[in-house]
């Protein structure tokens, strides 16, 4: 019985805390707050951490509770790199809005979990689970609002645990022999939707701004000019009307 | 012959399936929109082009249809290789023909379906990548400069794969009654439209 509710237990239980710091700290007046609510639990974040969980839990419990620990040893080791790695995909266009692609690459290595056989699939699932999660780590620091407030990366750390965790018992607590078949659709979302978003950030070229080439002019192309004939008016006596001025 | 409980209860079930996948055209104004350019943008994206939705839903349909293994292996394998077209699509490779091509996947898939048509997988599979290269390319080439490209790619997939589970819905509900044969009229009326696109393409 407790087996079987753990899993919707910590989904309503961890929505309840997010609820509740989302109403003490209204995302209006609170940047962590409003990070929380549009960032770290936007589709793109979110999908890849239950796909995780889906992918633990369809696997014996052994290689399940080694896929969960390699995924907070990710988040830690994410946490702890230093971030000019995150410069080694500063490449493709665009580097800055898909975070130098650690959400493709998530949602890359969540999707072949799911799509992979299932023997091979409790042998990726530690090491897939270890590259989410440093992924989700160094996602979270490049969006950190406040660029240094711990809180920052607890909530991140919070959040991935929850989802996964969440994921991964309920799905496994309600295991159907048909859940093969949908289990293979959402990995495949997943990479499409990686693929694409990463693929068309390779390769999409920022439109180049087409500026005309100055034309310099040296001395020698210059035609010799007579200071008298550049400004003519300057030569006409006081008492000349406007109308009578010659125009230039 | 009068139809047994079980067997009106899975007709009106198929009636219900169907209804249901006539839903995401019908109710394409009412969803969510996260912002410009987000998720809700990229999962209106497929359900706005009918040409787009029914050969979607025709290869659900049909995966529904030969069974096995092809339930799953033609919904996972569509998006997948749509990316590719997508990606060539995005990085402007000109496709001459796309729109045709749009136009026979329709045809061919109804026509697959009307005939009950059930090759070896690798047939299958080969003809839907086909179709999907022209599809993704014709997404592709339309993809707009998004506020957020990471949601709008996911709405975009997810909204793909929504259709294709759908046909697999109404194809499995509409298998059992009447020995498939509402599976193969649907089919036939995919055709149909895939008609109607191919005489707006070819003219």
């Amino acid at each position: 019985m407790i087996a079987r509710w753990s899993g919707p237990a910590i989904a309503v239980a961890g929505a309840a805390c997010i609820l509740s710091i989302v109403v003490a700290h209204p995302p209006g007046d609170d940047r962590v707050s409003a990070w929380l609510l549009w960032t770290a639990l936007s589709v793109s974040q979110v999908l890849p951490l239950f796909g995780l969980g889906v992918a633990l839990s369809v696997i014996p419990a052994f290689p399940a509770v080694l896929g969960g620990g390699a995924f907070v040893a990710g988040m830690f080791s994410g946490f702890a790199v230093n971030p000019n790695v995150a410069h080694w995909f500063a490449g493709p266009a665009g580097a800055s809005q898909h975070l130098y692609l650690s959400i493709p690459i998530s949602g890359l290595a969540a999707g072949a979990l799911l799509i992979a056989p299932n023997a091979a699939r409790r042998w990726l699932a530690p090491p897939f689970a270890l590259a989410i999660g440093a992924m989700a780590a160094i996602t979270t620091r490049l969006t950190d609002p406040t660029l240094h407030d711990p809180a920052v990366q607890r909530l991140g750390l919070f959040i991935g645990l929850w989802i996964v965790t969440a994921a991964a018992l309920g799905m496994r607590a309600f295991h159907r022999s048909w859940f093969h078949v949908p289990i293979r659709i959402l990995g495949s979302w997943l990479l499409a939707s990686g693929l694409l978003y990463g693929g068309a950030a390779i390769a999409a070229k920022p439109a180049a701004i087409e500026i005309p080439s100055p034309k310099i002019q040296t001395p020698a192309d210059r035609p010799p000019a007579d200071i008298d004939t550049l400004f003519p008016q300057f030569d006409q006596p006081e008492t000349m009307r406007d109308e009578e001025r010659p125009r230039p | 012959m009068v139809p047994s409980f079980n067997r009106r209860k899975t007709a009106s079930a198929a009636i219900a399936a169907i209804a249901f996948s006539l839903l995401p055209t019908l109710a394409q104004a009412h969803i969510i929109h996260s912002g410009s350019g987000g998720f809700g943008s990229g999962f209106e994206h497929p359900l706005t082009g009918l040409d787009h939705f029914l050969a979607m839903f025709a290869v659900g349909l049909w995966g529904a249809q030969i069974g096995g293994r092809s339930v799953w292996t033609l919904p996972v394998t569509f998006p997948l290789i749509m990316v590719v077209g997508g990606i060539l699509g995005i990085a402007g490779v000109p496709l001459p023909g796309v729109e045709i091509g749009i136009a026979l996947s329709i045809l061919v898939l109804g026509l697959a379906i009307a005939a009950r048509w059930k090759p070896a997988e690798w047939i299958v599979l080969a003809l839907i990548s086909v179709f999907a290269i022209c599809h993704g390319h014709a997404h592709g080439a339309e993809l707009p400069n998004t506020a957020d490209p990471a949601d709008y790619a996911i709405g975009f997939v997810i909204a793909t794969g929504l259709i294709h589970v759908i046909g697999i819905g109404v194809g499995l509900v509409c298998e059992k009654p009447y020995q498939g044969r509402l599976t193969r009229i649907l089919g036939g009326l995919v055709a149909l439209g895939g008609l109607y696109f191919l005489a707006l393409a070819v003219m």
